[in-house]
């Protein structure tokens, strides 16, 4: 057994140990982890030791005296199946996102590309079915195609589908509750979107574009 | 550093793979662990069940976000080992069913004297009373201090305060308490082991 020397000039190894009995009670500061670590790894019989510091305090509460001391079983396990870690795993999700962020520049490009066409295609439709949309010539324009994006116009247009798709197929009060539900998340959606995309520097026909799309692609999907 | 601030810190150097750091957190915890345990398992199998739930918690490191304190963590793994333990004898939970944040508010409760062997109930008094005996053998200023410390849970900076005297001298003083009593508790508790092994 070692023995120990009580007194106010401490030695190196019984600074330890008075760094592991501050450990037990949660006084330590970050730079002696690092040196409770070296200790543990030169003297890996203070396992115990703290097991039975461990034990005082359990003794004194009357909570039961042996602690048990089980660091070493412990510490057997792990060192035969040491962790992968954390740290290459976080790079590894770093180097993913810095892809991911790679690839969304052209992807939005090419979604922003596409919407406008659509909006294009779809306007001249929609003029067809009656809907209070503005001149063709204009919806060309990138101007023209941004105001079509407007909010009151995209629930006329919603109104105006509502009109078309009804007088094709009668539906039941149910449907039409469910209609007018999906209808207002739809809505929402479009609202929230385009905010979203215009405060990100790209304007609302795209959004006005996703939504006309989605909204085109309801009948098709009903069944009959 | 408090001491979940501590624990926060040991736990993020493990899972940058310094176990030494992990070996520092089973030393912190085991005690309260392996109590917890013994609740539903009795005293004698308590290390071997405590054991068997921080290499668990060791496994699991990886995932723990710290969305909980990693106490209140590691307690819940400690509990369902436990229950596990007692499922694989077939046998029903002796103690109530204890959350893992309730788990530190119990004390050793009567509930043991139905787990416990003669062996190790006895065992427990032997080591209680000859622990109670030394610190009531310490100078007045040791005995103050892990009173303090163990019984009212106070802090370092706290017990400075009480003492009048610097937190240096409160860890100094903490410490040398332990290992006095520390020298009469080492035989009595490695002496099961030397019978066991």
């Amino acid at each position: 057994m070692r023995i120990r020397v009580f007194s106010e000039d401490l030695g190196g190894m019984q600074r330890n140990d008075e760094l592991f009995s501050a450990l037990l009670d949660g006084e330590l500061a970050p730079d002696e982890i690092d040196t409770l670590i070296a200790a543990l790894d030169r003297e890996p019989d203070t396992a115990g030791t703290t097991a039975r510091w461990s034990a005082i305090g359990a003794s004194m509460r009357g909570q039961g005296g042996n602690a048990g001391g089980i660091v070493n079983g412990v510490r057997a396990a792990i060192d035969a199946e040491p962790l992968k870690p954390r740290v290459a795993s976080l790079d590894a999700a770093r180097d993913k996102r810095r892809m991911s962020r790679r690839w969304a520049l052209p992807a939005t490009g090419l979604a922003a590309a596409a919407s406008i066409a659509l909006a294009v295609l779809l306007v001249p439709v929609a003029m067809q079915d009656g809907g209070p949309m503005r001149p063709a010539a204009d919806a060309t324009g990138g101007a023209a195609v941004a105001r079509v994006a407007d909010d009151s116009i995209a629930s006329q247009q919603v109104a105006s589908q509502q009109v078309a798709s009804n007088s094709v197929t009668p539906r039941s009060a149910p449907d039409e509750i469910a209609r007018g539900a999906r209808e207002e998340i739809l809505n929402t959606y479009f609202i929230e979107y385009a905010s979203h995309r215009s405060a990100q520097g790209i304007g609302g026909p795209l959004g006005y574009a996703r939504y006309a799309a989605h909204n085109a692609d309801i009948p098709s999907a009903q069944p009959r | 550093m408090t001491e979940e601030l501590l624990d926060e810190e040991l736990v993020r150097r493990a899972q940058e793979g310094q176990p030494r750091a992990f070996d520092l957190l089973v030393m912190r915890h085991q005690s309260k662990v392996v109590q917890l345990v013994s609740r539903f398992v009795g005293e004698g199998d308590a290390p071997d069940v405590a054991q068997e739930a921080f290499i668990k918690a060791y496994r699991a490191l990886p995932k723990f976000k710290g969305d909980s304190a990693f106490y209140t963590w590691l307690y819940r793994i400690a509990i369902n080992t436990a229950k596990n333990q007692l499922v694989s004898r077939k046998r029903r939970p002796q103690a109530q069913d204890i959350d893992a944040q309730d788990a530190e508010l119990y004390g050793h409760t009567e509930q043991m004297s139905d787990i416990d062997t003669p062996e190790a109930q006895l065992l427990t008094g032997e080591i209680q009373q000859a622990v109670i005996d030394a610190i009531d053998e310490l100078p007045p200023d040791l005995k103050q201090a892990i009173t303090l410390r163990e019984l009212e849970g106070l802090s370092y900076e706290e017990i400075a305060e009480a003492m009048d005297c610097p937190i240096g001298t409160v860890r100094s003083r903490i410490f040398r308490a332990r290992a006095v009593v520390d020298e009469v508790l080492a035989p009595l508790i490695d002496k099961p082991s030397q019978r066991s092994g």
